[in-house]
């Protein structure tokens, strides 16, 4: 996929708001991981999660995954004009159900018309209606629900599109903290106790996380032509399904290793070409065991740079590959290559060649980023760096 | 790009079910390990649609649904209400994950093509018709099976209810599924177009900005096949069509009931009264959603 | 402390009968179930994976009020419904 530019990026997370801010978090390998404030469940316990500081969208709209897309889409379109009819995808799992949840645990079901509010933004389809409603955006609304790589898919499909002639897309993702998900995650044991470790031998689990990343897409030709800045490229999209196990990934990454070499085959690049790996890492032991078999398998040694960056702002669930592909974009321009927070004694089975402690300054042309979800769908990208 | 349709799958209401499927259909294969209604419905409406058809490993898989697997989402947080947050159901929790269905259907089929998920409000079908279009359009795919299903639940009724939209229609639930192919073949896709308009979260959109691409579909087919999601929608889209059409050419499949899913199961049965027309024949399918989505899809009978 | 005889015979029974139901496997039924027979064993004849285990635990968490370690020692309790009842006895116990 060639000549697919994107031109604006927003992001919001545990680590705070905009590009500059994780960049630096980056840099620093903070993690925002911190103790579950957002609500509590009588029975669970208090874990470390990515929440997002109240701060900066308290009363910006009652919707908390709404709330937390208009921040980062805000970011994304600031300063373009989208005229014509583009495409806004938008990637997540869970929607409105922060609030939609309260609704249904307070009434059962019923219609509890004294608090519909809470229902107003239940739809996950809702969050593309009000972005595209807020920016006076018209053409394609398209909500990707793929679990985990929700907003992979969304930006793969925004950059299918654009080669199709959009003449723009704004894509990316959002999840919010809630119940369900907390909850959920609790009861199929997936949940570290302390902060995640990603490819750690003492790895226990993961540690969830919320916010919202966005891109702006447009042809490359069309940015340099009205003289706008090009942060990267997309330039690969694989998705495949392992077709294995609903929660389960292929234990050794088949279906991993296919949406991998789909996307650098939709790159036309080689696995050589390939600097650094923003991995799905998500610190449980099947996860990043299966993720690792499958870097090895395409991945000829020494192996490009590795890191999951899930140890700052905890996995972020339909957010997450927009979020990762920010942090691509980020390391694609400044350089440098992020290292894994919470990584300290990595897993010798694993033969990965991670980011050294601190990251890593060195020039980086290709990156690939990993989202793998439950019902075994699996979706990489592909980011070249812009050309000078 | 020619794109033919080259299977139809249908669950739906019998006349007598009041919207309601009211007798879940088995499984081909008689299995039904552990799936909810919904993938229930979801799985025999692809089942039907691959009916003539071989192994396909590579098949991309595109399905839509407007909320999902409710029922399950519903258990799941009854039992954080009843038994406490820390005995949560892990097999509800996975069954309500929006993209559930779509990972079974892969598995029942052995495939590792693409699977998304798309959700759209009451253009879900509609939406993942597009991008299941996109998909071959773009060279990614030259298969397709797009499958849509929505289920009903107390809880989604209750809230439509409490909002009181749309007026007056009878929430239903059901599932289709459509298999494309990037062929030359008797029944096409001659476009599909989703759009969207500016307009509050709970409405539907106006009829003044409906009719634009409500007149570019019904304009050169022979028949149209109008949402009527509510009173307010039919109006505006008798309005959009003027004098286009006469109304015995103007379909309402009002047996689907209202449902996030019912704009593919409407398509499908265009796509079956098209494909028994003769050569030549198109209907429109037109498609509302609340916040303002807008869909128009033209079927034609190319040949024989 | 010694081992309520009557609380023994029920306990398999009713882990059975738990098992079913939580699992709503059609056409078995509780006492078709041998308590020695592999629950999750892939040549297992009920054919339950890692997620009807963790369904089980939960429900098991909740009825019996014991609490399943989570470092992967509890997959040994899960072999059969004798483990199981073995293990809610000690954690009893």
């Amino acid at each position: 996929m060639r000549g697919v530019a994107i031109t604006g990026l927003g992001i919001v997370s545990g680590l705070g708001v905009g590009a500059a801010t994780h960049l630096t978090a980056l840099r620093a390998a903070r993690s925002g991981l911190r103790p579950l404030s957002l609500f509590s469940l009588p029975g669970l316990p208090v874990l470390p999660v990515g929440e997002v500081d109240e701060e900066l969208i308290r009363g910006q709209h009652p919707s908390r995954s709404v709330a937390l897309a208009l921040l980062a889409a805000r970011q994304a379109v600031a300063g373009h004009a989208l005229a014509g009819e583009g495409l806004v995808a938008v990637g997540t799992t869970t929607g409105g159900i922060q609030e939609s949840e309260q609704h249904y645990l307070r009434h059962r079901g019923q219609e509890g018309r004294p608090d519909r509010q809470l229902l107003k933004h239940h739809p996950a389809g809702a969050i593309a209606d009000v972005l595209a409603s807020e920016f006076a955006l018209g053409g394609e609304r398209q909500t990707f629900s793929t679990a985990c790589s929700s907003s992979a898919n969304a930006i793969g499909y925004g950059a299918a599109c654009i080669r199709q002639g959009k003449p723009w897309a704004l894509v990316g993702g959002v999840d919010s903290l809630c119940r369900l998900t907390y909850a959920g995650f609790h009861s199929l044991k997936l949940l570290s106790s302390e902060p995640c470790r990603p490819f750690d031998l003492h790895r226990q689990g993961l540690s969830l996380g919320e916010g919202a990343a966005f891109l702006l897409l447009e042809d490359e030709d069309q940015a340099r032509s009205r003289g706008a800045s090009v942060l990267a490229r997309v330039t690969g999209w694989g998705c495949t399904s392992d077709a294995h196990h609903m929660t389960a990934p292929h234990p050794e990454g088949r279906g991993a290793m296919e949406a991998m070499t789909a996307a650098l085959a939709d790159a036309g690049v080689e696995a050589s070409a390939v600097d650094y790996v923003n991995a799905h890492g998500t610190a449980t032991p099947a996860n990043d065991r299966a993720e690792a078999l499958a870097l090895a398998a395409l991945f000829k040694p020494p192996g490009p740079l590795v890191s999951s960056t899930k140890g700052s702002t905890g996995h972020t669930l339909g957010a997450a590959g927009a979020m990762e592909a920010v942090f691509c974009v980020l390391a694609l321009g400044a350089g440098f290559a992020p290292s894994t927070a919470g990584l300290t004694e990595p897993d010798p089975l694993l033969s990965l060649r991670h980011v050294p402690p601190g990251g890593l300054v060195a020039p980086l042309d290709v990156a690939l980023s990993n989202s793998f979800g439950f019902g075994g769908n699996n979706a990489t990208l592909v980011f070249a760096r812009a050309a000078p | 790009m020619t794109v033919s349709i080259l299977g139809l799958g249908l669950v739906a209401p019998g006349v007598e079910d009041a919207f309601r499927v009211r007798t879940l259909p088995e499984l081909a294969d008689g299995s039904a390990k552990r799936l909810t209604r919904l993938e229930r419905m979801a799985l025999v409406a692809a089942q039907r649609a691959l009916a003539n058809e071989g192994e396909m490993p590579d098949l991309a898989l595109v399905f839509g649904t407007g909320y999902g697997a409710l029922a399950a989402t519903a258990e799941f947080l009854d039992g954080i209400a009843t038994r406490g947050a820390a005995f949560g159901r892990p097999i509800a929790f996975q069954q309500s994950v929006h993209h559930s269905p779509a990972g079974q259907l892969s598995i029942l089929l052995g495939s590792h093509g693409p699977a998304l998920t798309m959700t759209a409000r009451e253009v879900s079908g509609e939406s993942a018709l597009k991008v299941g279009m996109t998909l071959l359009d773009s060279g990614r795919s030259d298969r397709v099976l797009v499958v849509a299903a929505d289920e009903w639940t107390e809880s989604l009724a209750a809230g439509y209810r409490s909002f009181e939209c749309p007026q007056a229609l009878s929430l239903g639930e059901g599932a289709a599924a459509v298999l494309l192919g990037a062929v030359p073949g008797a029944l096409s896709v001659e476009r599909c177009t989703l759009t969207a308009h500016p307009c509050p979260v709970l409405r539907f959109a106006t009829r003044e900005q409906l009719r634009p691409l409500l007149l570019e579909g019904a304009s050169g087919v022979g028949s149209v096949s109008i949402s009527a999601a509510s009173d307010e929608v039919l109006k505006a889209e008798t309005w959009g069509l003027a004098d286009l059409l006469p109304a015995p050419a103007r379909f309402i499949d009002s047996d689907f009931g209202f449902h996030a899913s019912a704009g593919l199961l409407r398509l499908v049965a265009a796509a079956t009264r098209v494909q028994a027309s003769p050569v030549g024949s198109a209907c429109a399918v037109h498609g509302v959603a609340l916040g303002g989505g807008q869909s128009m899809t033209v079927v034609r009978h190319v040949r024989t | 402390m010694k081992a309520n005889p009557d609380t023994q015979q029920a306990l398999p029974g009713q882990l059975k009968t738990l098992l079913v139901e939580t699992l709503r496997l059609e056409g078995v039924k509780p006492e078709d179930i041998d308590s020695s027979e592999p629950l999750f064993a892939p040549d297992s004849r009920l054919g339950l994976d890692s997620l009807s285990a963790l369904e089980l635990l939960s429900a098991i968490e909740f009825k019996f009020n014991v609490v399943f370690a989570n470092d992967g020692s509890a997959r040994q309790h899960f072999e059969s419904i004798s483990t199981l009842a073995a293990f809610i006895e000690s954690a009893k116990g």
